[in-house]
């Protein structure tokens, strides 16, 4: 237990930079409430079929699958809003880095204050980087500790541009190179964003109509054929085992191919 | 000894024959990790891996090698020995889960028809009570005729029916059973169950079907692999145009140099990190960087990124400025040709996609016409 949320942990400080200690509230919540939809998945699950011993088996399979997805869609939800805030923030960041004529510490701290706030703890930790004893050291840590590439790189060009002193000459806009990259930065990012949205958009919803078509099935044929049998004076057959047999392998199958369909997503990112 | 039995001991034997291999390796390389250092242990590994599973291909045969540039293609880090254990492990799993549940499956199976007191009842005839005592009864006669009637297959041909019917009848009244029924009855439903139980005990069908699933299940890791192969296409897109834009960004700042474009593309990459790094490692070494550069351009395998190495061996001599502006070039018409790619590659994933929709969906209309079954013999369902 205590491994499955410390690794939740780790994942949750990878993506918001928040530090271990300060996720343990938020950690332990979705900790909390994966076990309780899980369980009660589980639940419905056992309910629906539970006589035979593989019933059982599949049920706890479908069960882990489930909730291994649920958590990392979660995780896939936040990866998603710190991917959006990029651009804003790039745009932001090449626009007071204009204003302040490449001046990289008031540029961070102005971009500080008015980007998304997903993205706001990646810039402080470069700022603090920037002005620490050793920000070359530093940023190559940081670099390692950042989950997205885009901000890695844009560590990498800010303190570039503190090192080499790349500001904006006044004569002409031509040569501020780093705004100029910034705003190259922040289109190529909306286009990667829109892009990948489209590319993920439709298998995410056939992954989330995955879990929840065998609940449609089931249900609605239960209710449709008994009525059906009820009138004809005939027995109610689904719960017999032939029927739950059929529905344990709806499920498995129902939860293996949205398994099938996540890996393909987390393939294609 | 009946197909059952055999088949159940068979996967058994399998999986626990795996399993044993699997700890084996587990338990020697515990003991290894105490006495040698990790390299060791790597080289040490393979070797003695290779002599507990016979069924691992020797190395640098052919199958071996092309295991090998396989699991490098998909990026698996996992040995070739590893990946022959886990795809028997699957087997042997798959196999011994598969032929417990027909076992399973086909004990209540054969149970039923044994205690059904009412087996194949016509809708004229009287239904009789499902109680303890006619239970025991049925699966006393049942027991009875079973032992009585040859194994050859006589019984099957339909011209010996009437002819076995009339034999059970003779039995029930020598062995002087009170059967509390009709004897011609209770003799064609002892015949009936006694037919079924041998068709079902000689199906050997589900059998082939679970072999076949779990063939399939051995070359699960093959077919992900492959697919994968397909799948990261898109990453490798991705990461080319990464590439490009580090190029333009970082060819543009100082320190100016092909170095430090390619350490921002390693940070930039993941399928490509790899190529890069030894790039980047190559360069870093000295001597003669023409011959990083070649090895590299050797093991690219997209046209784009093959080009994009060359610009940067070039610009060494060139100078990079004159480059950037193609560069740029470039990445507009990367931008529309990832544009209409991701379109003909969303539809091949939707297809993989809608396969594995098209099965529960498949399952979901078996379900409700299971329903319906039961109109098709209601005499067996009527509530009593």
């Amino acid at each position: 237990m205590n491994r499955i949320k410390f690794s939740l942990n780790n994942r949750l400080s990878l993506i918001n930079q928040r530090s271990f200690a300060e996720n343990i509230p938020k950690s332990t919540l979705l900790f909390i409430v994966v076990c309780i939809i899980s369980i009660t998945y589980f639940g419905i699950l056992y309910s629906l079929f539970h006589t035979l011993w593989y019933h059982k088996l599949f049920c706890v399979i479908s069960t882990l699958i489930f909730a291994y997805s649920l958590q990392d869609l979660y995780f896939e939800q936040l990866e998603k809003r710190v991917k959006q805030a990029l651009p804003k923030t790039t745009k932001k960041l090449s626009h007071y880095y204009t204003h302040y004529k490449g001046n990289v510490i008031p540029t961070l701290m102005d971009t500080e204050e008015k980007c998304p706030e997903e993205a706001r703890l990646y810039l402080v930790k470069i700022r603090k980087a920037l002005i620490s004893g050793n920000p070359g050291n530093e940023i190559n840590a940081l670099k390692s500790a950042f989950p997205f590439i885009w901000f890695r790189m844009l560590a990498s060009i800010i303190f570039m541009s503190k090192e080499k002193g790349i500001g904006v000459k006044s004569d002409a806009n031509q040569t501020n190179m780093i705004g100029r990259n910034l705003m190259k930065m922040t289109n190529i990012l909306n286009f990667i964003n829109v892009q990948q949205g489209y590319n993920d958009a439709e298998l995410k919803y056939i992954q989330i109509f995955l879990y929840f078509a065998p609940f449609l099935f089931i249900f609605a044929s239960d209710w449709i054929n008994s009525k059906i049998l009820i009138e004809m004076n005939l027995q109610e057959v689904y719960q017999g085992i032939k029927a739950q047999n059929i529905k344990t392998f709806i499920f498995l199958s129902a939860n293996l191919s949205a398994l099938f369909i996540h890996w393909m997503r987390k393939q294609q990112r | 000894m009946n197909i059952l039995l055999i088949a159940q001991i068979a996967a058994t034997l399998l999986l626990v024959i795996v399993l044993c291999l699997y700890i084996a390796v587990a338990v020697r390389n515990i003991r290894l990790n105490r006495l040698f250092s990790k390299e060791y242990i790597k080289a040490i590994h393979t070797k003695s891996a290779r002599k507990l599973y016979p069924f691992v291909p020797k190395p640098n045969s052919s199958k071996y090698i092309s295991t090998k540039r396989f699991l490098n293609s998909v990026d698996w880090k996992i040995s070739v020995e590893g990946i022959y254990l886990c795809k028997w492990c699957m087997f042997a799993a798959a196999l011994f889960i598969l032929v417990t549940i027909q076992t399973t499956n086909r004990s209540i199976e054969l149970k039923e028809i044994i205690q059904d007191v009412n087996y194949k009842h016509k809708i004229i005839e009287t239904l009789r009570a499902d109680t303890p005592t006619n239970i025991a009864l049925e699966k006393q006669l049942y027991d009875l005729v079973d032992v009585s009637i040859t194994k050859s297959n006589d019984i099957f041909s339909k011209k010996n029916r009437q002819m076995y019917i009339e034999y059970i009848e003779n039995l029930i009244l020598q062995q002087g059973v009170e059967i509390g029924g009709d004897l011609g009855s209770t003799a064609q439903r002892l015949y009936d169950k006694v037919l079924q139980i041998r068709t079902i005990r000689s199906n050997i069908a589900p059998y082939i079907y679970i072999i076949l699933i779990s063939i399939l299940v051995y070359h699960l890791p093959d077919i992900l692999g492959q697919l994968k192969k397909k799948l990261i296409e898109d990453k490798k897109n991705w990461e080319i145009l990464n590439c490009m834009i580090v190029f333009s960004i970082f060819g543009r700042m100082p320190p100016f140099s092909v170095l430090a474009i390619l350490e921002n593309m390693v940070i930039a990459t993941e399928v490509y990190k790899p190529l890069l790094e030894a790039l980047v490692e190559g360069l870093k070494k000295g001597g003669r960087q023409e011959a990083a550069f070649d090895a590299a351009l050797e093991a690219v395998d997209r046209e784009e990124l093959y080009e994009l190495i060359e610009t940067m061996k070039i610009a060494r001599r060139t100078g990079l400025i004159n480059s950037i502006d193609d560069v740029d070039d470039t990445i507009t018409n990367t931008v529309k040709w990832i544009e209409i790619e991701n379109i003909s590659r969303r539809r091949t994933k939707m297809l993989y996609a809608m396969t594995a929709m098209a099965v529960v969906v498949g399952l979901g209309c078996l379900y409700f016409a299971y329903g319906l079954t039961v109109i098709s013999n209601p005499a067996n369902m009527l509530i009593k």
